[in-house]
């Protein structure tokens, strides 16, 4: 993709001497600053952009509640509890890492459903797709050792399960548990070896990250027609578009990020983490993080434990595969009638198996209240099973067979044609690269 | 002077194999070479002469010093099979220690026993213990629950294994609390549907001898390792002696 005839010229005598030396400023220069962007992007675009803000979020927070925190199993508890009544700010950096590790999975799973929605997983951009997918991976890791630093009741519970899931593995399941605790059940030597680990992979996702841009910078971005950029008039320098738009979004979102933080800090934690963790006592309902839930259910809707724990990985693994199970020569959701409606479906079916996962396993769902006459063990399988056929069978029939709606032309003649159609202003006028 | 005694029962790898090891780096870059320039030149009988300076018969054999352009092996195809093998095994040997320090240390290998007073219980007792970071139940089983745990049909059980390989003295039931499905402690209070134990993560049912009977967990409660001291003293973590199985069985 290139926008125009622009390269970057350094303009003084240092800019010149550092360009052929180390050529930073032309990297970012034409990577953030006249890099070519769709001019159709809408808000659902602007994830990204969250999501680097939040990584940096979590690694600062981070990285300063590492100077008070404790990792040892009679200290971690009440080293928390400093940070939360002694340290200053201490609550409000520690409220911000956790509520901040529930933002940065929101604001994934919008970008992940962005991505199915307007096929931004096709050819030719496959790979970013997939380092999207490891990013991810790399996420759930983090998250979920660092709900263990606490050492609270759910903590240590959340880890003998999440950990116990790879004694499945017939065999050498047992050894690779007990070496993975460092001891014959989760230990001290377990919970330090989760903080230095925790540490150390946001690190691991940023270089990953890196990598997801360069991959996204190669094709440059999708959009919501799912067409490709035709020349210099579908584009606009991303700044200062994007770099406005992605601001005012990010804004919008730390608000919400800042109600959670200050007025409702324990919405998405669970009250049995202020116990201590007790060895001797499992809580009544172990429930890991909400983001995890849904594939927690399809854990739980399998009678089998290897079983359970195989499809509970594959419900992940099968997204490396859609870019090559949708044959549709079309991207965008917009002009596929029928997938459309099956994406609208599966959101509703993750979020039901979300539902699962929170209730406990016995009895009847119960949907906002409502005690609905089908066991929760039925309905999870019968998701379980929709979910995976959604992948597998559904998603390339239906773009086999599927009759898409014509797409326009150009990405500059459709945001024309909207343009001029709504308010019968010629469109051309004020496009944008009449600018430059 | 060719090298070909040797290794004859090898030769149809390619001709002859070299037992010593320059021998055999120089047959194996030649194998490489022969590989990319697709030449099947091996084919005949005495291509794989081993050149004279790499004959260990020869004297002065193992000196390098002289180029071998005769044979298209140089001192360099041999520093870089050499090298790149070294390297290679090298990583993997410095590998181990990395991973294997995440093992259980010494010190909690170390945890092995721990004895237990049992004059204190009273029948239908459950009390859970610590050993080796685990809970343990010790259970002193009712007669109706050890009938139970006895009668119960080979044909129900999902991991077959009779009561009496599970008890030393039927009375005493001793059992790692740790449910085989994903490591929650099965309740004390809800006995679940066979009398034993109700794993409240999952919803795994246990007999009054631990043994798996719904759910989804694959195998019955472990046994450790114990032996009874005395009547009123057992230990967990011991192999068990010979006498108390005995008295058992």
């Amino acid at each position: 993709m290139s926008h125009g005839d622009y390269t970057y010229q350094p303009k003084n005598a240092f800019t010149k001497w550092l360009d052929s030396r180390l050529p930073i400023i032309r990297l970012m220069d034409e990577a953030m600053l006249q890099f070519p962007t769709p001019k159709n992007l809408n808000y659902w675009f602007t994830f990204g952009g969250i999501l680097t803000f939040m990584l940096v979020v979590q690694i600062l927070s981070g990285v300063v509640l590492a100077m008070h925190y404790v990792p040892h199993e009679t200290m971690a508890f009440d080293s928390v509890e400093r940070i939360m009544r002694d340290v200053n700010y201490g609550w409000l950096l520690r409220y911000m890492h956790a509520n901040g590790a529930s933002m940065f999975f929101i604001a994934v799973y919008a970008h992940i459903f962005r991505g199915l929605y307007y096929g931004s997983y096709k050819a030719p951009r496959e790979v970013l797709w997939l380092l999207g997918i490891v990013i991810y991976l790399l996420m759930m890791a983090t998250g979920f050792l660092g709900y263990t630093l606490p050492w609270g009741q759910m903590s240590f519970w959340g880890a003998t399960v999440i950990t116990n899931f790879f004694s499945a593995i017939p065999v050498v399941g047992p050894s690779i548990t007990e070496w993975l605790w460092g001891s014959f059940a989760v230990d001290n030597a377990t919970l330090q070896r989760f903080f230095s680990l925790h540490y150390l992979l946001p690190f691991v996702i940023a270089g990953v990250v890196v990598l997801h841009i360069w991959a996204l910078h190669v094709p440059g971005n999708n959009n919501p027609l799912g067409i490709d950029v035709k020349g210099p008039a579908d584009t606009v320098p991303f700044h200062p578009y994007y770099t406005t738009k992605d601001l005012f979004a990010l804004v919008v979102f730390v608000l919400f990020f800042s109600y959670f933080i200050f007025f409702n800090p324990n919405a998405m934690g669970h009250t049995d983490n202020y116990i201590p963790a007790n060895r001797l006592s499992t809580p009544l309902h172990i429930v890991p993080e909400w983001y995890y839930l849904p594939f927690y259910a399809i854990l739980r809707s399998v009678p089998d434990k290897l079983l359970g724990v195989i499809l509970m990985f594959s419900a992940i693994l099968v997204w490396a595969f859609l870019p090559w199970l949708d044959r549709s020569h079309v991207r965008s959701a917009k002009f596929r009638p029928i997938y459309r409606q099956m994406f609208f479906i599966l959101i509703g079916v993750v979020w039901i198996l979300g539902m699962l996962g929170q209730q406990s396993p016995d009895g009847n769902f119960d949907f906002y209240g409502a005690e609905l006459p089908i066991s929760k063990v039925i309905l999870s399988q019968i998701l379980t099973i929709y979910y995976f056929a959604h992948f597998l069978l559904l998603t390339p029939i239906v773009s086999l067979r599927e009759k898409a709606l014509p797409v326009p032309e150009s990405i500059s003649k459709a945001v024309l044609a909207k343009k001029s159609g709504s308010a019968a202003v010629p469109g051309a006028a004020r496009s944008p690269e009449k600018r430059v | 002077m060719h090298h070909r005694s040797s290794a004859a029962g090898l030769r149809h790898l390619c001709g002859i194999v070299p037992q010593d090891l320059l021998g055999l780096t120089h047959y194996f870059t030649k194998r490489i070479q022969d590989l990319r320039s697709g030449s099947r030149d091996c084919l005949r009988d005495d291509h794989f002469a081993i050149p004279d300076q790499f004959n260990p018969a020869r004297e002065g054999a193992l000196t390098l010093a002289h180029s071998t352009d005769n044979a298209n092996v140089t001192r360099r195809d041999f520093i870089y099979v050499a090298s790149s093998a070294a390297t290679a095994i090298g990583a993997t040997v410095a590998l181990w220690p990395f991973i294997h320090q995440m093992n259980p240390a010494a010190d909690t290998l170390a945890l092995k026993e721990i004895e237990f007073d049992l004059a204190p219980l009273v029948p239908g007792q459950i009390v859970t213990v610590e050993w080796q970071k685990k809970p343990v139940f010790i259970r002193r089983r009712t007669p109706e629950e050890v009938k139970s745990a006895e009668d119960a049909l080979m044909s129900d059980l999902k991991d077959p294994q009779a009561d009496k390989d599970r008890v030393q003295r039927p009375e005493w039931l001793i059992l790692v609390a740790t449910c085989t499905h994903l490591g929650c402690i099965p309740s004390n209070l809800s006995k679940g549907d066979f009398g034993g134990w109700l794993c409240p993560c999952h919803g795994s049912h246990y007999d009054t001898s631990g043994r798996i009977r719904k759910g989804p967990a694959p195998k019955n409660l472990a046994v450790p390792p114990y032996a009874f001291l005395s009547d009123t003293k057992v230990l967990i973590g011991a192999e068990p002696k010979p006498a108390a199985t005995a008295e058992h069985g």
